[in-house]
């Protein structure tokens, strides 16, 4: 999976992996027992420091979506930890104010909101393959 | 363990009265890499180049690998790779000469990087220093301080006047060496995309004194921007008064003032500090936290 | 708006110190040294970048060429002529023969036509080759050589012909912008070059330290001294030092001894000078004692250099017979000094023919008789150049130019200018100091007809310190070295705390 970084984002790059590498477990693109790039190949394909992978590698360890087996490498966890609703509250709140005032700008109301989220409900239980359609 | 870089109060001036560095200390342990920032005149490059003796501090001590550099300037240099942006080569100089010279100096040179670099820089060894553009010109001193993989590379302003290809090259080459060698890296830019990707400590000089100096995720994360209507306050002194304030500074209708925490505590903080609420807080990328935080005023009613 | 580009040129200044120099010096100056003058000439020529023709900052100016290159040239003349003149004007005040003043005007000619030339180098360019130019320079410098056997109403009628046809030259071919960077188009290099190591590898450093504009040096230093007045010409060794010091900051950052650039940067230069130093042993211009004998009243007088008189009243000079002389005493700088070997007009033949017997004992360490030497002048190397008294000579010489780079390094100091702000207008003045006291010795306690005061005053301490020394060929070596090794040592010293910032890029900015 390709990975993207933007050095003047407001999210600073260890997130901006994270949430990366989370979103692709969410949508499938990472599979149970993937190997991801080690610190070194990952730092030098991004060119960004290897100590800003470990520390991305290293929250998402900690919140259990992958695990480090030594000598053996990075891999995402068989079993996906549960989700925690109250601490990803926030954002989801936040993207969803961005998307209606995305929306609202394009002139959609509420119901053609509500289609647009269907179709992409029914795009991201469709086969991994696919191509994220918004 | 013996920090391989240390500044201690160090002060310095050029001209009477007008210090440069004004007591700046800060120590930097193997395998570090830390980033200098500061306006033009800040003192960046004067710190680099006390650190390689080439300035002498008026006052407090500077130790690299634990050692003074009066003591043995050879063997420390032997261990320390250097660019500058005001290097000047010697123009008559063949690049292959160049690098024979350092070949000679360093004993550690990998010839096999070497190689590798000069190919993907496209430098020809044949083709003497003064017909080659700037930039290329830095390429070559990258390439000499880098090639005899170095304990700790100093970098001072090294991807000024490159274009971003070459600039991402030097991070390539800069991140290969931390991943192989361990290199700590001191550098100073002001190119903000570069200081956010090579990441690791955020060191800001203002006014010969360090204001900042802690992790750039951290600083990142830990500080945000508070955009403060001036009819809320009357002026920058009642902002500087609310806890957790780094500075103010106006601009055009606003204050904007920089404080240590999250956006929403911060807007509570300011809501009951001047009962105003809904005050703009956000987290802002590097750039803007280094104008914020060293720009100057803007707007100011004349 | 020629006018305002010649008075920020570097050449106009150099004009106006080289003027003021020279109204000052031309009138004591005694005729064998106005050639010395000539140099000095050529060096203000030479500091005012001859082969520019713009800067890099002029060429983007909406100025003409033409203008522009009016202005250098007026500048380049200035520099030369405004010496000459100045000099010329002072010595025909002083009431020196109208020949002295013909001899300034002369290099004025001379040094005209070079700075032509020069100047005829890569006419469409922003400056011409630098090489180009230190050739020139130096081929020109040889065939001043040969312009003393020429007249020198020949050498003033061929330069007037020369310069009209120059100047049309260069100006036909002035473009209407001027290029900034070489036209002709650097080799075509392969990617594929042979990485392979050169065998030798501090070229880089070598070049940085020698670069060509140092070369004009070379035959300054290598038949300057020949006249054997070193204290000047030391400026001649002193000058490539320190300029070749400045090109040092990029080699600052390697693992290279500070020492080993200086001794790379000084001791080609000292070598050099030394070189002529020694030479001027064997090739002197000049026997030391001079007789004149007037036939009309009968006077003679013998005059030895002034290392040889002596300090005090004159006494009564007696011979062995009972004939006695008692020499007029001279009062220099409130102190008598007496020439002991002089005769008075009413001493016979034989009272001379024993004054001069002592006093080539003196000058020659062996009595010679005035008749034979008259006809064969004198065997033996005066005692001044003999090996002791040369060896000390040369140590002097090392310990003088050692004394002005430890003078220059102090004011370089970062100590020194912690406290003193203005640095390089301190190490003008340092440096030039000796200088000055050399000249004003020269000038107030001048004699017009022996070798400079200031090198009779050298001459004297060698002499006295010669006279303490034991007679062993190598303790005098050693007495020579210790000084010059002490001083070396402090230079190296203080070279540590120097601090060098990087050149401005370059005179091409």
């Amino acid at each position: 999976m390709q990975l993207l970084i933007h050095p003047a984002d407001e999210v600073p790059i260890y997130r901006q992996i994270m949430r990366q590498i989370t979103e692709g477990i969410a949508v499938g693109r990472l599979k149970a027992g993937e190997k991801l790039p080690s610190h070194r190949d990952l730092s030098e394909q991004l060119v960004i420091a290897p100590l800003t992978v470990k520390k991305a590698y290293d929250e998402l360890e900690l919140l259990g979506f992958i695990e480090t087996q030594r000598g053996r490498g990075t891999f995402v966890c068989a079993r996906l930890p549960r989700p925690d609703p109250v601490h990803q509250m926030e954002e989801v709140r936040d993207t969803a104010r961005k998307l209606l005032a995305q929306a609202y700008l394009a002139g959609l109301r509420y119901p053609g909101v509500l289609q647009v989220l269907e179709q992409a409900d029914r795009a991201l239980s469709a086969p991994a393959s696919e191509e994220e359609k918004v | 363990m013996t920090p391989i870089l240390e500044f201690r109060d160090i002060e310095r001036s050029f001209k009477r009265n007008v210090p440069v560095l004004n007591g700046v200390s800060f120590a930097m342990q193997a395998g570090e890499v830390a980033a200098l920032l500061g306006r033009n005149g800040a003192g960046k490059t004067t710190l680099i180049r006390i650190a390689m003796g080439m300035l002498h501090p008026y006052a407090g001590s500077v130790r690299v690998f634990g050692a003074s550099l009066t003591e043995d300037p050879v063997a420390i240099k032997r261990r320390i790779g250097y660019v500058a942006e005001d290097q000047v080569l010697p123009p008559s100089s063949r690049i292959a000469e160049l690098i024979a010279l350092h070949r000679y100096l360093f004993p550690r040179w990998d010839g096999a990087l070497e190689s590798q670099l000069l190919d993907r820089f496209a430098l020809s060894p044949a083709s003497r220093i003064k017909h080659l553009s700037k930039g290329q010109a830095r390429q070559v001193a990258l390439l000499c301080a880098v090639c005899h993989r170095p304990e700790l590379l100093l970098l001072d302003e090294p991807a000024g006047g490159l274009d971003p290809a070459a600039r991402r090259e030097f991070l390539e080459t800069s991140i290969q060496l931390l991943n192989r060698e361990g290199t700590a890296i001191l550098f100073s830019s002001h190119h903000m995309g570069d200081v956010e990707r090579l990441g690791g400590r955020v060191i800001l000089l203002d006014e010969g004194k360090v204001r900042l100096d802690e992790d750039l995720d951290c600083l990142r994360e830990g500080v945000c921007v508070a955009m403060v209507p001036r009819t809320s306050a009357a002026d920058a002194a009642v902002l500087e008064r609310v806890p957790g304030c780094l500075r103010v500074r106006p601009v055009f209708d606003d204050w904007h003032a920089v404080f240590r925490g999250e956006p929403d505590a911060v807007q509570a903080t300011l809501a009951a500090a001047l009962g105003v609420n809904g005050i703009c807080c956000a987290r802002v990328p590097l750039e803007e936290l280094f104008i914020e935080m060293v720009g100057g005023n803007r707007g100011e009613a004349v | 708006m020629i006018w305002q580009l010649v008075k920020r040129d570097p050449g106009w200044r150099n004009a106006l110190n080289g003027a003021a120099v020279s109204a000052v010096a031309c009138p004591f100056v005694p005729r064998e040294f106005l050639t010395m003058f000539g140099v000095l000439v050529a060096m203000c020529w030479f500091q005012s970048l001859p082969n520019v023709r713009a800067t890099l900052f002029q060429a983007g100016l909406p100025i003409r060429v033409r203008d522009l290159f009016l202005a250098r040239i007026l500048s380049l003349f200035a520099a030369v002529w405004l010496p000459v003149a100045a000099g010329a004007a002072l010595l025909l005040l002083a009431g020196r023969p109208v020949e002295d003043a013909g001899m300034l005007v002369e290099i004025g000619a001379g040094l005209s036509v070079l700075v032509l030339v020069v100047q005829s180098s890569r006419v469409g360019e922003i400056s011409g080759s630098e090489w180009a130019y230190v050739w020139v320079a130096i081929g020109w410098a040889a065939s001043a050589l040969i312009a003393f056997l020429v007249p020198r109403a020949v050498v003033l009628a061929v330069s007037s012909l020369l310069c009209p046809p120059l100047f049309w030259n260069i100006w036909r071919q002035l473009p209407t912008t001027f290029e900034v960077l070489p036209a002709k188009l650097a080799r075509q290099v392969s990617r594929q070059g042979n990485t392979a190591a050169p065998a030798f590898a501090w070229w880089p450093i070598l070049r940085s330290l020698f670069p060509p504009r140092t070369l004009l040096f070379l035959p300054m230093l290598a038949f300057m001294p020949l006249s054997g007045q070193w204290l000047f010409v030391s400026v001649f060794c002193f000058m490539p030092v320190v300029g070749a010091v400045g090109n040092l900051p990029w080699a600052l950052g390697l693992p290279v001894r500070r020492g080993g650039l200086l001794a790379a940067a000084l001791l080609p230069w000292l070598t050099l000078f030394l070189l002529g130093v020694l030479l001027s042993n064997w090739f002197a211009p000049k026997p030391p004692i001079r007789v004149r004998r007037s036939a009309s009243d009968r006077t003679s007088e013998i005059f030895t250099p002034l290392e040889f008189w002596r300090i005090g009243e004159a006494p009564l000079i007696e011979s062995p017979w009972g004939e006695s002389w008692r020499p007029k005493a001279l009062r220099v700088a409130g102190i008598a000094i007496y020439n002991p070997y002089s005769v008075g007009p009413g001493n016979s033949e034989r009272f001379f023919e024993w004054q001069f017997r002592r006093a080539t004992q003196a000058v020659y360490g062996q009595a010679i008789d005035y008749a034979e030497f008259q006809r064969h002048g004198s065997a033996v190397r005066p005692v001044m150049r003999q090996a002791r008294l040369a060896t000390l000579n040369l140590g002097a010489c090392v310990c003088w130019v050692m004394l002005l780079i430890n003078v220059a390094f102090t004011a370089w100091h970062w100590r020194f200018r912690r406290v003193f702000a203005h640095g390089q207008t301190v190490l003008g003045g340092l440096l030039m100091a000796p200088m000055v006291c050399v000249f004003l010795i020269d000038w107030l306690l001048g004699n017009s007809w022996a070798d400079p005061t200031s090198m009779c005053l050298i001459n004297a301490l060698l002499l006295r310190i010669s006279a303490l020394l034991p007679a062993a060929l190598p303790a005098v070596a050693l007495a020579a070295a210790i000084p010059v090794a002490l001083l070396t040592w402090s230079a190296a010293r203080l070279f540590r705390g120097v601090e060098l910032s990087p050149p401005a890029t370059a005179a091409r900015a």
